[in-house]
């Protein structure tokens, strides 16, 4: 642009306060940063980023998923599990990018089944194999143990997807911020088996009695069948009303031997199938195989007669390699004052003797030991009363750590409990002959107590069940140290014995268990059995606004995934850098002018070419105001300067000035052409027209270049 | 020749301009007697004062009434009236070419207006041209044929050059000795010789009027964005951009400059006219010229 006052401008911009000169780069460049910035966009729109919560940067996802039997439930679509799968998986795709999940099943016990991860396949492989148990959830700790990972201060929060059937579900802090609850429905029509028994009456050996407890769950009294197979023969089916909210025990009379296995079933189909069905075993419990090391002791001999259930061998001399070839032949071993070698595993009651190996040295003898009246309580002597024993020697043992002493006479032990491992063991520190302990009531107490604390007795005679969920106890014979377990679906396991008895704790399958030991096999039934768990109605409701209910779409804090908005953003940019006259009606445009340039490249080569009379300097533009741009109709020859557009190269140096040009078939028509100016040997107005020059301003009329 | 010089006015509005003149404010700088009124007391047929008659005044001017009324002589004394030297000095640099109409085209045109009403008043009118150094002079002279001189030397003007007015000042003074009432027709763009060049002539008693001609785009910019300016005296570039906020700058320190020369002529008591290219001629010499103490009907 010509002016007269150039000084003037110059004294302008040296006035100009360094923020203005600032301002005045990024108006320079604004068409160029706003290309960068579309450019950012798309970039950052590749990258899917989401939304989760406006204004504040989310933490971790801790995500508590109920696993308790209720969520076997019947929900809207499939079961309650199935629900809460989807929802597992909605909230894994909307994880934002960098943001972690742990996940916490909530089962018979807190587990955590994912630690904080941002792996999304890695989750979504977690979501599908996720399932619920038979077993009641303890969904309440479940939460309480998410919140300990929170971190304090943070954005982190606690996501619960459950059916809100659980214990405590009333008690936890809804209200919370950081705790939000995704409420998986379903029907709530349920009636099941409470408690399912078989007792033997107390006077009678081969009468029984079965009960079976039936509860209805729901508001309106339900009429179903209940059926009872033992063995593998229906036994009983009879009609059964159970009052609405109430419970209904039936009891049926047995006589005879009591079947392996028994089922009771309601034929009731209600929403929740997993309690209308209990499982029973029955099994005659093992005889203890004892084993008796000594010279022989008839008070012994005399306890074994009466105690019930024990098969003794007799041996005078230690069997050791017996008992390396076959370590579990004995449930319990009794050495009465013989020299014992190192033991390794096993039940043992050792009677004034002391084994190598033990924590518990011999130093000698004690005479007339007084024993002291207060005893260790443990599990050996329980209604034990050794008050005035009389004792006329005793060994002075020496306990080192591990031993437990039971009983003592001043500081010297005389009755220990040892355990180790596998290794149990009872050591009186006298003879039985030189005491008077045989004649008191404390003699057979103490030994059955020792046999019970070897071999604990069955919780219930002569059922085998346990509620799902809880571990069974598995006893294993000594030296066996592999178990092998099936479930109730089949599925098998091999558990290492480390303790005996082994605490089997998978028992999340309601049914029957079958275990095999290396001398020594089993069945034990599981069955749900939970009023709490049975109660299928959320104890939350949905009204709570942190709740959010599955299937209402009213989600809290639903993720807003951002690309199609920076996608919109970008395009706007794009548009407004290509647009000169949005931004700048009488402007330059940056992108305009490397446009410009490149194309006056192209057409001076064409006009070198095509118009050999034509000024070599020339260039022309059409003008993509003109709105032709790409729009040319069939049979127009606009191909060599659409080739030469890609091949446009930039000319440093070069100047000029856009203008209006036309492409027909009859070659390129030329419109208006005015400069612009740039270096002084192309500042000279350009034109086409046969390589004329246009007026100074423009109007240079109508030319045509032929290409 | 004659046919072909152009009058740069019509008939009409050269009638219109005789009934203007141009006014001396000074003591008189000719000693020839002319169409001005002097402050010198001379013999115009305007009355100016009396006083005591002495010995070897002219008798013809004693007051006789005076005489009979109150028995003495006094002497009625008129106003000289004396002949002024108009000078029109015109800037041709390269940025007088500049605007819509050209700014040269203009300044010739009041050029020929004032020239034509000196002339017709017996004034005797002289003139330049200057851009980097005075140019063209034409003498002093009267009568019918200077105004033909003076459309010739109007004609043959041409811009170029750059605008060195203080050189030119000084150059005009040493040839024009004469003092007079001179006409600067420019649009001062000079930021280094404009005060000099006034000052010159204000130093030689030159009775100053300063017609300042601008093109109304050169008031305000109306482009904005990247803009390479670029100075039409000078081969000089620069890349700025445009926008409001520099824009406004620009006409701010553009209202500076022209108040910057405008307060320099107030306080020399030089006459100081602004005038757009887009005003027309004809109200320009006739209304706003006539503001001009230089010019009265």
């Amino acid at each position: 642009m010509r002016t007269t006052a150039l000084f003037l401008w110059e004294r302008v911009l040296k006035e100009r306060p360094m923020g203005t000169r600032i301002g005045w780069l990024f108006k320079k460049n604004l068409l160029l940063m706003l290309q960068l910035l579309s450019a950012l966009m798309l970039i950052v729109a590749l990258a899917d980023p989401s939304l989760l919560r406006f204004g504040a940067p989310a933490g971790d996802t801790i995500v508590v998923i109920d696993l308790s039997a209720s969520m076997k439930a019947r929900g809207l679509r499939g079961s309650r599990m199935d629900e809460a799968r989807r929802e597992f998986r909605a909230l894994v795709d909307t994880l934002p990018a960098g943001e972690r999940m742990m996940v916490i099943g909530a089962g018979p016990s807190p587990r955590v089944l994912s630690p904080l991860t941002a792996d999304g396949v890695r989750l979504r492989d977690l979501g599908r194999s996720l399932e619920a148990t038979d077993a009641p959830g303890q969904v309440k700790e479940a939460v309480l143990f998410a919140h300990s990972f929170i971190k304090r201060g943070g954005r982190d929060r606690v996501v619960v997807l459950s059916d809100g059937a659980f214990e405590g579900a009333e008690e936890l802090p809804w209200h919370a911020s950081q705790l939000r609850l995704i409420l998986v429905e379903g029907r709530n029509e349920n009636i099941g088996i409470m408690g399912f028994e078989f007792r033997r009456l107390p006077d009678r050996a081969e009468e029984y009695e079965v009960m079976v407890h039936v509860r209805n769950f729901t508001a309106r009294p339900i009429r179903t069948s209940l059926a009872l197979t033992l063995g593998e023969k229906l036994w009983a089916e009879s009609a059964l009303e159970v009052p609405a909210q109430e419970s209904r025990v039936v009891i049926y009379p047995y006589r005879g031997a009591p079947p392996r296995r028994a089922v009771a079933r309601l034929g009731f189909e209600d929403d929740f199938p997993l309690d209308n069905v209990a499982f029973l075993t029955f099994s005659e419990p093992a005889p203890l195989r004892l084993l008796y090391v000594g010279k022989g002791n008839p008070y012994l001999e005399h306890l074994f007669r009466f105690l019930p259930n024990v098969r003794v061998s007799r041996m005078e001399r230690w069997p050791a390699k017996l008992l390396r070839q076959e370590p579990g032949q004995f449930d319990v071993i009794i050495a009465d004052g013989i020299s014992l070698p190192s033991l390794g595993e096993g039940n043992f009651i050792l009677i004034n003797t002391v084994a190598e190996g033990l924590p518990l040295k011999v130093k000698g003898k004690i005479y007339r030991p007084r024993l002291l009246s207060s005893l260790k309580e443990h599990p050996l002597t329980q209604g034990l009363r050794l008050d005035d024993l009389y004792i006329k020697d005793a060994l002075r043992l020496e306990g080192a750590d591990g031993a437990i002493v039971l009983a003592r006479a001043g500081a010297e032990p005389l009755l220990v409990a040892l355990e180790r491992g596998r290794l149990r063991a009872l050591v009186l520190g006298f003879d039985l002959f030189a005491s008077d302990l045989p004649f008191r009531v404390a003699f057979p107490i103490l030994f059955s107590n020792a046999f019970n604390w070897f071999r604990p007795p069955r919780s219930e005679f002569p059922a085998e069940q346990v509620q799902a969920g809880t571990p069974y106890a598995i006893h294993v014979s000594p030296g066996g140290d592999r178990v092998e377990v099936k479930r109730p679906r089949g599925r098998s396991e091999t558990l290492q014995a480390t303790a005996n008895p082994l605490l089997y704790p998978e028992t999340v399958e309601a049914g029957f268990y079958a275990f095999k030991a290396q001398s020594r096999q089993g069945e034990f039934a599981v069955n749900l059995f939970s009023q709490s768990e049975s109660q299928i109605n959320p104890r939350v409701r949905p009204q709570d606004p942190t709740v959010t209910e599955r299937g209402t779409g009213k989600k809290t804090e639903a993720p807003f995934s951002l690309w199609p908005l920076l996608l919109a953003v970008a395009l706007i940019l794009s548009r407004l850098s290509d647009r000169q006259w949005v931004v700048f009606p009488l402007g330059f445009s940056p992108s305009g002018y490397l446009r410009d340039r490149s194309f006056a490249v192209q057409s001076e080569n064409i006009t070198r070419r095509r118009c050999p009379g034509c000024d070599p300097g020339s260039g022309f533009l059409p003008q993509r105001r003109t709105g032709s741009q790409g729009k040319f109709p069939s049979g127009h020859r606009v191909g060599p300067a659409q080739q030469k557009s890609g091949a446009a190269r930039w000319s440093p140096g070069f100047w000029t000035e856009t203008g209006l040009g036309v492409f027909s078939s009859q070659g390129f028509q030329l419109g208006r052409l005015f400069s612009r100016g740039g270096s002084r040997r192309n500042r000279h107005p350009v034109g086409a027209s046969g390589g004329g020059r246009p007026d100074r301003r423009g109007a240079a009329g109508a030319g045509s270049v032929d290409f | 020749m004659a046919e072909t010089l152009s009058t740069f006015l019509e008939p009409e509005f050269l009638k219109k301009l005789e009934r203007l003149r141009l006014a001396a404010k000074r003591l008189s700088w000719s000693s020839a007697r002319g169409e001005h009124p002097s402050s010198r007391k001379g013999f115009s047929l305007e009355f100016s004062d009396f006083r005591r008659y002495q010995k070897g005044d002219d008798l013809r001017y004693v007051d006789w009434n005076i005489y009979r009324r109150l028995g003495r002589l006094w002497l009625k004394l008129f106003a000289a009236e004396e002949e002024m030297n108009l000078y029109l000095l015109l800037d041709t640099s390269q940025s007088m070419a500049e605007g819509t109409p050209p700014k040269i085209e203009y300044a010739k045109r009041v050029a020929a207006a004032l020239g034509y009403i000196g002339l017709k008043n017996l004034d005797r009118v002289g003139g330049a041209s200057f851009a980097s150094d005075l140019s063209l002079p034409f003498a002093l002279g009267r009568g019918r044929e200077q105004i033909l001189t003076l459309f010739h030397f109007l004609e043959n003007l041409s811009c170029q050059g750059k605008t060195d007015f203080r050189t030119s000042a000084r150059a005009f003074s040493s040839l024009f000795s004469r003092p007079g009432l001179v006409v600067l027709l420019s649009d001062l763009f000079d930021p280094e010789g404009w005060r000099g060049g006034l000052e010159e002539l204000v130093g030689k008693k030159y009775q100053l009027l300063v017609i300042h001609i601008l093109d109304r785009a050169e008031l305000g910019q109306e482009v904005s964005g990247d803009v390479l300016l670029s100075d039409v005296e000078s081969a000089r570039e620069k890349r700025i951009f445009l926008d409001a906020e520099l824009v406004r700058r620009f006409r701010e320190e553009l209202e500076r400059y022209f108040a910057e020369i405008e307060s320099f002529c107030l306080n020399r008591r030089v006459d100081y006219l602004r005038t757009t290219t887009t005003t027309p001629i004809e109200d320009f010499v006739l209304l706003t010229l006539r503001q001009a103490k230089s010019v009265k009907k």
